[in-house]
């Protein structure tokens, strides 16, 4: 405390002196008391600085007993630069703060992307009657925090004749699904060729993996939310508050890239249940839809589902004018079952 | 010299301000809850038998068993004595819950077999068991049968690697009832917290831009406009 008022009078002197010299000789007599004035003043304003600095560290505080912070977290290193044992100690670490905080122990592992793989989404927009059922799904497998509200699927519902989704509606309430005159497009991260979110990364905490996921190392992430900017699917999502999960609610089946829990500020989105995908299953959005409505599968494998819909049906992604290349494709049927009629025997025989 | 004398007054003034500023801040930081209040929304619940993957109904399988309590019926136990014609007019007595609503396709016996009830029948007078519905349906239904030999229609779930483990393919039935079956509208599950936020059906006079929740209403209309104007012009 006592050294930035030394060093301030030294200066403070050398100024004066160098500005005026007629009084020197008044203030070299003041020099080695303190007065009252002087005293006071230096007094205050150290108080006060060191009173800010307190003020400005007190946020620290708020990390109290919880698992945001810890030294091993700092110290660890990029997802690329890890090798077999730092991860290994990751992996436990991260177990451990789970279990500390839901008391359960989670199977947690890192899965690497599978060789000759490269995965690829096809949704019917036909088919799609935008009962959110993939929503919720996902919420549940991927431990998306429930308050506040994390979704990474958006289910539009769109006037019919156009596919400007400015015009699109997330906000739908109706009695029943699907409305006469409208259809859903559910959007959740496009897994582009050509990721914006990756290029304006400021700190290489997402990256594009060889079987075309995009993933996010979230203890790299410094939470700046570019990535968000840069999206033009609205896709990412950020931890604006400390996320919260039921503890029965939790999903123990983790990636270390992919649904281990995550903390406040930092980013998030789909990542095509890479715990699960990777492994050969299907995702959770998936599984659940009523419709079918939606096809995944290995673009490289010539008799996968996604490459006949590529092959058979008429695609198109969205916003290509962006050039972000996008792996998520929509198609729609050449026939519409809502607007179609069905035949009815009374009917043809009036029309024979 | 008065005038530097000034100056130092004013600026000593000025550091004690400074000072007790900092001091007010630190006390206002020390003192007032740390974080910033993040208003509550209602935590959506969502009932786990409404997301439920795999198969949406159970289909018959070959022969066809019936369930009622712990009895195990075949359809043979009762068809064998009770002979049926072509689909009657009469109400049915039994097979209440059935509501045939099928098209053009309303008589009974057009996909059930005259002579073995735990069969199907298809052109020609052959049968197939209930498991091989997809090629019963497939003799209206040619394109979307085409559709789902590909993949493009229907569900798949369980394993995209079949080399992993069991890549399952529903078959027509496990989605579609067959007496009834195009799909019927269901309520939609809850949607993002925006649709908590306020009221969504306000009356159209009164549209509040900032909300969300009726913003896209404005769009919509401005858009149905558009298109009117566009029609008008297509009909001078």
């Amino acid at each position: 405390m006592k050294l930035p008022v030394l060093g301030k009078n030294g200066r403070q002197e050398s100024a004066k002196s160098a500005g005026c010299g007629c009084s020197s000789e008044k203030r070299y007599e003041m020099r080695p008391g303190l007065t009252r004035r002087s005293f006071l003043r230096r007094g205050t304003a150290a108080t006060g600085a060191v009173a800010a600095i307190a003020a400005s560290l007190s946020p620290l505080r708020e990390l109290g007993d919880t698992d945001d912070f810890s030294v091993q977290k700092f110290l660890q290193k990029h997802y690329k630069e890890m090798d077999g044992k730092d991860m290994a100690s990751a992996l436990e670490r991260i177990s451990k703060e789970v279990e500390k905080r839901y008391e359960v122990r989670p199977e947690i592992r890192d899965i690497k992307p599978m060789d000759g793989v490269e995965f690829v989404y096809a949704l019917n927009l036909t088919r799609c009657i935008g009962c959110r059922k993939c929503v919720h799904a996902c919420v549940d497998e991927n431990n998306q925090s429930r308050d506040p509200e994390i979704q990474y699927i958006r289910v539009l519902e769109m006037p019919r004749g156009t596919i400007d989704i400015e015009q699109g509606n997330h906000h739908y309430d109706h009695a029943t699904v699907p409305s006469d005159d409208h259809y859903y497009m559910p959007i959740q991260c496009h897994q582009c060729a050509n990721p914006p979110c990756v290029k304006v990364c400021p700190v290489e905490a997402t990256w594009q993996e060889p079987d075309g996921i995009t993933v996010i190392d979230y203890d790299w992430c410094i939470g700046c939310r570019y990535c968000e900017a840069a999206c033009p699917y609205w896709a990412r999502r950020f931890n604006f508050a400390k996320p919260s999960i039921p503890k029965e609610k939790l999903n123990t089946d983790m990636g270390y890239l992919s649904n281990r829990p995550r903390h406040k500020g930092v980013m998030e989105k789909c990542h095509f249940c890479l715990h699960r995908t990777r492994e050969g299953k299907m995702p959770a959005c998936l599984e659940v839809c009523p419709t079918g409505a939606r096809k995944f599968g290995n673009i490289l494998d010539p008799n996968s589902e996604v490459r006949k819909v590529l092959e058979t049906k008429r695609v198109f992604v969205l916003k290509q004018e962006v050039g972000t290349l996008p792996r998520f494709f929509y198609y729609f049927d050449e026939r519409d079952p809502i607007n179609e009629r069905v035949p009815t025997r009374a009917g043809m025989e009036a029309h024979s | 010299m008065t005038g530097e004398h000034k100056r130092r007054d004013s600026d000593s003034i000025l550091g004690y301000f400074i000072g007790f500023g900092f001091l007010i801040t630190a006390a206002v930081f020390v003192f007032t809850s740390p974080s910033v209040a993040i208003p509550e929304t209602e935590v959506v619940v969502v009932n786990p038998e409404q997301i439920v993957p795999g198969a949406r109904r159970v289909a018959l399988a070959d022969p066809p068993m019936i369930h009622t309590g712990s009895i195990s019926q075949r359809c043979s136990d009762c068809h064998d004595l009770f002979k049926s014609d072509r689909a009657p007019d009469r109400a049915l007595t039994q097979h209440t819950h059935v509501q045939l609503n099928h098209g053009t396709n309303d008589a009974c016996l057009n996909c059930h077999a005259k002579d073995d009830r735990e069969k199907l029948t298809i052109r020609g007078g052959n049968h197939v068991g209930f498991d091989q519905v997809k090629q019963l349906c497939a003799q209206c239904h040619g394109p979307i049968a085409n559709d789902w030999e590909r993949g493009t229609h229907g569900k798949t779930v369980g394993y995209w690697d079949s080399s992993k483990g069991e890549s399952i393919k529903l078959s027509c039935s496990q989605c579609h009832d067959p007496h009834s079956p195009s799909y019927k509208g269901m309520a939609p599950l809850p949607g993002p917290n925006t649709l908590r936020m306020g009221d969504q059906h306000g009356g159209h006079d009164s549209i509040d831009e900032k909300n969300p929740l009726q913003r896209w209403r404005l769009l919509e209309e401005h858009a149905n406009k558009d298109h009117e104007q566009l029609d008008e012009g297509d009909h001078p």
